[in-house]
Order: C-alpha cells, then sequence, then structure tokens
C-alpha cells in the first residue's frame, strides 16, 4: 500500500477542523487503514469529539537539552550569545545556567562551544498518545500530540510527533493541524499529498482563508477548500479568493444544530445522524476523495 | 569604591517611573553612587528584553550581569528573570509605582 | 479604579473561535461608552480579527516587523552528506531529487544546521519581514487599535505581540483600559499576550473540548498571578455542562462575570461589518452582553478589592522534566 497524506487545516480556530478531520476519519476508515494525528498540541480535540476519555500508550517527546561540563568550560559566554531563545544564561566569573523551557533543543550551543564544553541531556516537551479506536463500527488509531503546559515552543515537539506519525501510518495519515498560520502549521502540513482549508462564510473566516491559502500555496501542495456552516454569510469573496490562490474544489456543509449536537456528545454526525445534510455533504466529500485521490 | 544601580524604566531618567514589567522594559536607567550617596552618573540603557522574541527576563539580567550592576530595582519579576538574578548574585529592590528619583532616595537611606 | 490609572484586561482561551474578539470588542466600545478611555490590542497575531469584529478597514499606520534569519543551501557547495537533515530539530531541511533544500516557511535560523555542514554551504538571509503592526488611531468607537500580525508561515514570537502592546501602552498615554484581544493557545504568543495584565478574562463554551482547554489556559493565568474572571459563550447549547463549569470556576476563585446565549445576530453582524451591540441592540445576547459589561464597570469602580480577593493563591510554577546526561 502507498501512504497518502491528507492534511485538514484552516487558519482560524473555530472553523471546524477537528470537525472535518474526525468525521473524515471514521468515513475512510471502512475501507482505509487510517491514522488520525491530531497536531494541535495547544489544545487538542480530536479525541474528545470522538468521546474517548482514555488515550493509549503514553510516550515522551524529549528534545534535546544542554548541560555544561565544568571541566571543559571556559566561559567564554559563547553559548549564551549563539542561543536564538535566549535560553542560556551567563553570570560573571561562573558557570553558564540553561533555562529548559525556554530550550527548543536546536543544538546551535552544543556546536558551537570550541571547547567541547556541552554535553547532550533531554527535556520533555510534549507527550504523544497512540490510541486504537475500536468505535462506530470501524477501527483506525489516533495519535494525539500534547504540550506540557508552561512550555514555550511548539516547533520542536512538533516536529518530532510529525516525524512519528509519518512513520506510524500504513496507508492514509489524516491530519488534523490545528488552528494557526505560523511555522507550527508549516511543520504539520509538510509533504502533505492534498491540503483541506475549512473556513466559514463570514469576513472572519475569508480573512484567515486568505493566510492560510498564502501558506499552502507557499508549500506547493494541492488544495482544497471546505466551507463549514454554509448559508450563515455569502460566500462571493471566498469563491474569488479560491481562485487566485488555485484551489481545485470547494464543498459546502450546511449550518445545522445536528452538528453542535454531535460536537457536545462526542460522537461525530455520520455516526450520529446518518440522514442530517450534515452527514451527506461528509458522505458527498469522502466518495470524491475515493475517486480523485485514493 | 562606587555602586551600580539599575531602575527598570520605559523612557527612562530620574523623573520616569519603575515600570510595570522587568524583562520587557524599555530601557534601565543604571545609576552610579559613591560611598557617600553622590550621584557620579545616570546612564539610560536599551533593555535586550524589550526586543527579544523569547527569555526576554534571561536578556534582561544578562544585559545587567554584563554591565556589572549591584542592584536591580524594579516591579516583581517573572520566574525566570528571579532565578537569572539570584545567580547573578544581583541584589533586587521590589518597588512599583515610585518614580526613580524616590525609589534611589529610599535604597540611599537603607545603604 | 481613579481616572489616573492604567488597567490592562486581557481576553483569553485555550482555545480558537469561542468569540474572545466578539467579546473583546463589545466590552471596549461599552466601556468607552461608560466615560473610560480605551486602548484595543489585537494580539492574536497568527489570526487577528478584532478589526473585522469592528468594521475597520483601513489602517492609518502599518509598521514592518522584522525578526531572525532564513537559511538556504548552496547547490554548487554542497556535497549531498545529509548531515542538515539529520540534525535539524523542526523538519526544515527537505530531500527533493536527490538535492537538499531549506523550507522557508519553517526555518527557524537557529544556524544549526551551518555549525554541521563539512563544507560551509549554508547562509543565512537576515532580518527576514515577520509581521507587521498596524494601527487605526480613531476608529468610528473613539478609541484607537493597534493590531498585529505575523507573516503566514513565520515562526511565532513573544516580540510582535509585546511590540504592539508597547505601542498600544504608549498610544494610551498611560492612562484607561487597554482590552487585550489575546492569542489562542497556551505557547510564547499566548505568554506575550498575557504577561504585565492585571485581570484575564476566559471565554469558554460548554463543550468537553473548550472546558479542558479553559482548565490549560487558567493554568498559564494563575502562574503569572493574573486574578481572573470567566465569561461562558453559547451557554444554552449545554446547560448541564455549563454548571461543571461553574462548579470548575467557584472552586478556583474565578469570578462568573457571565452567561451568553448563542444567537445567529453574532455571525449576521459580522456578515455585515457591524458590532453585535450596534447591529442587534435588542437580541438576547446583546443583553446579556451589557449585564456583563454592567459587572466589569462594577469591578473596575471596586478595583483595589476585587484584586485582593481574586489574586490566585499559589503560583503554580511549572516544572520541566530534565533528563541527566548519561541516563
Amino acid at each position: 500500500m502507498s501512504k497518502i497524506q491528507l492534511s485538514v487545516t484552516g487558519g482560524k480556530g473555530g472553523t471546524g477542523k477537528s470537525f472535518v478531520a474526525t468525521n473524515l476519519a471514521v468515513l475512510l476508515a471502512e475501507k482505509h487503514d487510517v491514522l488520525l494525528a491530531d497536531l494541535d498540541l495547544e489544545a487538542p480535540n480530536d479525541h474528545v469529539l470522538l468521546g474517548i476519555d482514555n488515550l493509549g500508550n503514553k510516550e515522551d517527546i524529549r528534545i534535546f537539552l544542554p548541560f555544561i561540563d565544568y571541566k571543559k568550560c571556559t566561559l567564554c559566554g559563547i553559548c549564551a550569545k549563539i542561543c536564538d531563545t535566549g535560553a542560556i544564561f551567563m553570570p560573571s566569573k561562573n558557570l553558564p545556567i540553561v533555562f529548559p523551557r525556554l530550550c527548543s533543543g536546536c543544538k546551535a550551543c552544543y556546536y558551537a562551544c570550541p571547547y567541547g564544553a556541552i554535553i547532550e541531556g533531554g527535556h520533555v516537551i510534549a507527550h504523544s498518545y497512540l490510541t486504537i479506536i475500536k468505535k462506530f463500527n470501524v477501527m483506525f488509531r489516533l495519535l494525539t500530540g500534547i504540550l506540557r503546559p508552561g512550555e514555550e515552543h511548539v516547533p520542536p515537539g512538533l516536529a518530532i510527533i510529525k516525524r512519528k506519525a509519518r512513520e506510524l501510518a500504513k496507508e492514509i495519515l489524516l491530519i488534523d493541524t490545528g488552528a494557526g498560520t505560523g511555522n507550527s502549521i508549516s511543520i504539520a502540513l509538510q509533504y502533505s499529498d492534498l491540503v483541506i482549508a475549512v473556513t466559514e462564510p463570514t469576513p472572519l473566516g475569508l480573512h484567515d482563508l486568505k493566510s492560510i491559502l498564502e501558506v499552502v500555496n507557499g508549500l506547493g501542495y494541492r488544495v482544497w477548500v471546505i466551507i463549514n456552516r454554509y448559508g450563515l454569510g455569502p460566500i462571493d469573496d471566498h469563491l474569488k479568493i479560491m481562485k487566485i490562490y488555485g484551489v481545485e474544489k470547494y464543498f459546502k456543509i450546511p449550518y445545522s444544530m445536528d452538528a453542535v449536537e454531535s460536537y457536545i456528545r462526542g460522537i461525530p454526525v455520520v455516526v450520529y445522524n446518518r440522514d442530517s445534510i450534515v452527514s451527506k455533504s461528509f458522505y458527498n466529500i469522502y466518495q470524491v476523495l475515493e475517486d480523485e485521490i485514493l | 569604591m562606587s555602586t551600580k544601580i539599575a531602575f527598570t524604566t520605559n523612557k527612562g531618567g530620574l523623573d520616569d517611573k519603575i515600570a510595570e514589567r522587568l524583562g520587557r522594559a524599555q530601557t534601565f536607567t543604571v545609576v552610579e553612587v559613591d560611598d557617600e550617596g553622590n550621584v557620579l552618573s545616570v546612564e539610560i540603557v536599551e533593555n535586550p528584553g524589550a526586543r527579544a522574541a523569547s527569555g526576554a527576563g534571561i536578556r534582561a539580567v544578562q544585559k545587567l550581569v554584563d554591565m556589572k550592576v549591584d542592584i536591580v530595582v524594579g516591579p516583581n519579576p517573572g520566574p525566570n528573570a528571579y532565578m537569572a538574578l539570584q545567580q547573578a548574585n544581583i541584589k533586587l529592590y521590589v518597588l512599583p509605582g515610585l518614580t526613580v528619583k524616590d525609589a534611589l532616595d529610599k535604597i540611599l537611606i537603607e545603604l | 479604579m481613579s481616572s489616573s490609572d492604567l488597567i490592562e484586561i486581557v481576553i483569553a482561551s485555550g482555545k480558537g473561535g469561542v468569540g474572545k474578539s466578539t467579546i473583546a470588542a463589545s466590552l471596549a466600545i461599552i466601556l468607552r461608552n461608560s466615560g473610560y478611555r480605551v486602548t484595543a490590542i489585537d494580539a492574536d497575531a497568527e489570526a487577528p480579527n478584532l478589526h473585522l469584529v469592528l468594521g475597520i478597514d483601513r489602517w492609518d499606520r502599518v509598521i514592518e516587523y522584522h525578526e531572525g534569519r532564513i537559511g538556504s543551501i548552496r547547490d554548487d557547495k554542497c556535497i549531498y552528506c545529509g548531515y542538515c537533515y539529520d540534525s535539524c530539530a523542526f523538519n526544515a531541511v527537505e530531500e527533493k531529487d536527490g538535492k537538499y533544500i531549506i523550507n522557508p516557511w519553517i526555518c527557524e535560523g537557529c544556524f544549526t544546521c551551518s555549525f554541521v555542514c563539512p563544507v560551509k554551504a549554508i547562509s543565512f538571509k537576515y532580518n527576514v519581514l515577520a509581521g507587521h503592526i498596524r494601527i487605526a488611531y480613531k476608529t468610528p468607537y473613539k478609541f484607537p487599535l493597534v493590531s498585529s500580525k505575523i507573516k503566514p508561515g513565520r515562526p511565532n514570537s513573544g516580540k510582535l505581540v509585546t511590540e504592539a502592546k508597547n505601542l498600544g501602552r504608549s498610544i494610551s498615554g498611560g492612562k484607561g483600559v487597554i482590552i487585550v484581544d489575546a492569542a489562542a493557545g497556551i505557547g510564547c504568543q499566548v505568554i506575550a499576550s498575557l504577561a504585565g495584565s492585571h485581570m484575564a478574562i476566559l471565554v469558554a463554551e460548554p463543550t468537553p473540548a473548550s472546558f479542558s482547554d479553559l482548565r490549560r489556559i487558567h493554568k498559564i493565568t494563575k502562574h503569572f498571578g493574573i486574578p481572573s474572571a470567566l465569561i461562558v459563550n453559547k451557554y444554552d447549547l449545554n446547560k448541564v455542562f455549563v454548571q461543571e463549569i461553574m462548579r470548575y470556576a467557584e472552586k478556583e476563585n474565578i469570578e462568573l462575570l457571565g452567561l451568553l446565549p448563542y444567537d445567529h445576530a453574532v455571525p449576521r453582524s459580522m456578515a455585515i461589518n457591524k458590532p453585535v451591540i450596534y447591529a442587534y441592540p435588542n437580541s438576547s445576547v446583546v443583553k446579556s452582553i451589557i449585564e456583563t459589561s454592567n459587572k466589569l464597570l462594577a469591578i473596575l469602580r471596586n478595583w483595589e478589592n476585587w484584586k485582593l480577593k481574586h489574586i490566585p493563591e499559589k503560583i503554580e510554577p511549572f516544572i520541566p522534566i530534565i533528563i541527566k546526561p548519561g541516563s
């Protein structure tokens, strides 16, 4: 089986990325091996939308942390100067001090030290959980990443979890990137075969759609758009933007209280109410995915 | 023998107020006094912490260390700056809301 | 609160899309109409929305913000050893058709790859355009708005948010109320949004996802010793779950500021670029917003007492998990 990466993203929070990702995961899992990766490390929600109380298989996500070898350190201070995040502090006439929560694990200090006085240690900044989901008459795996509160840098932990997701996926890797338009989103989107950007028919949705399409275009990936909560407002400007950014296809998911209901219950709407117009929209998207991508 | 005292400020100068935050304050107003409490010099220096993407508190204290400051006067520092100040053996006076001039008077009484 | 005071209120939530910008805009307008000098700051640099909710479509001043470096590999010098690919902590190095390239949408400019490169094939572009700070000095609501926006694809930074806040503070003249619409999440951009604020208004929806995000953001405000209040938005979607959230708030000494009902008036007002309190003044959500702001006004009049009552008791330190070398 050749692997394929589908990434659900959207820029703005609350447009319905996790809603889309979880419903598509359930539909795809009927016929395919699916790994759903929730890469929203600051506020992962996919497990909540799937009604999962206990996440499985916890692993530490560990990045490099410098330790100073006092026998070799000459107090030259190069490590503190090269540190990008201000995690190394040079008190006068004393060994440098490392502030772990500020360290992004980039290892520049390790390579920059002319005396080899930096030793490699570790720092756990996040956890990953691999949960086997046997629910809703399907089976698939959920990889969830959670940043430890107080940690300031998402990218280094995210880079590790993303690599894990790509290794663990057997057929379909379905990624929920979470909200944002910064380089964390680029790390989550990297190597996508198809990006699905979720927006809403409001000026806020339009504004953030522009930002996320700028990223996707810059990365050079194929993109479709889902207009969620369709009906709340006009989409003329959205259509113009999609044309400018080369969006291949777009789909509409109508606004409906069904979606809100299923969100609160922790059951995907395609399971909770198969006849809902929202579910029918998802079936349609799934069918097009089957025909054209998979 | 002189003592270097850094006041956490924004605009800077003896008439300015102690800033609300240490790590991200715009400037330090560094006052050097002799043993009799006479002011030898007043210098306004930029705080690199204000321009830092992250680790502002640490970069601020690093600047104080590089300038060989003995005492810093500020608001309550964040946890990173606090730890750095301890490691650097720089004495901290927490005197929020006062002008630099008034804070200086208070400290000179203590010294 | 006296007229010579400045108070900074941050509107925050762990999750995006719960209504921070709508609430921030409404409170700013009402406080201004109640006689306070107001300065609004949009610190949600990845998805700034406050100007849209306020219907502002032009800026008086746009400041470019430069920060960081982006690396690139010189193909003529590269010996394809792959050390850069192995050493990048951010996966920024990609292999394409046997060549190595640095993805500029990911690179943080930390220099590590240039240290490991045996042939010095990596160079850096400095002072990269990383975002903008936009200012509207005179909005139709008689307060200024400072809005931060990162350039999509650049790393998040506390610095851009801090610069926007510093500008906002200087525009405020050190007086009145500063309303900060914070970034969503819990990373360094949120911490920069919160740092230095006197009060946090946390916004949540009555869903399990939003509740778990509320607990996460509250951990951060506790860490910074910021007294907090709570607004539950769209509360009528699950009145039972609201009870659970209210119990949490009571236990944690978070003042319940308001319960706002779900109302179509909100998205409808956004579609016409008008704040909901003006577009649909008789709607149920606006009535609740007004009740909520009355509570906030009462807090401001009695600020010192409220602050003392609600400052978090114990400042929870975050203890990093460290692994010593050799273990």
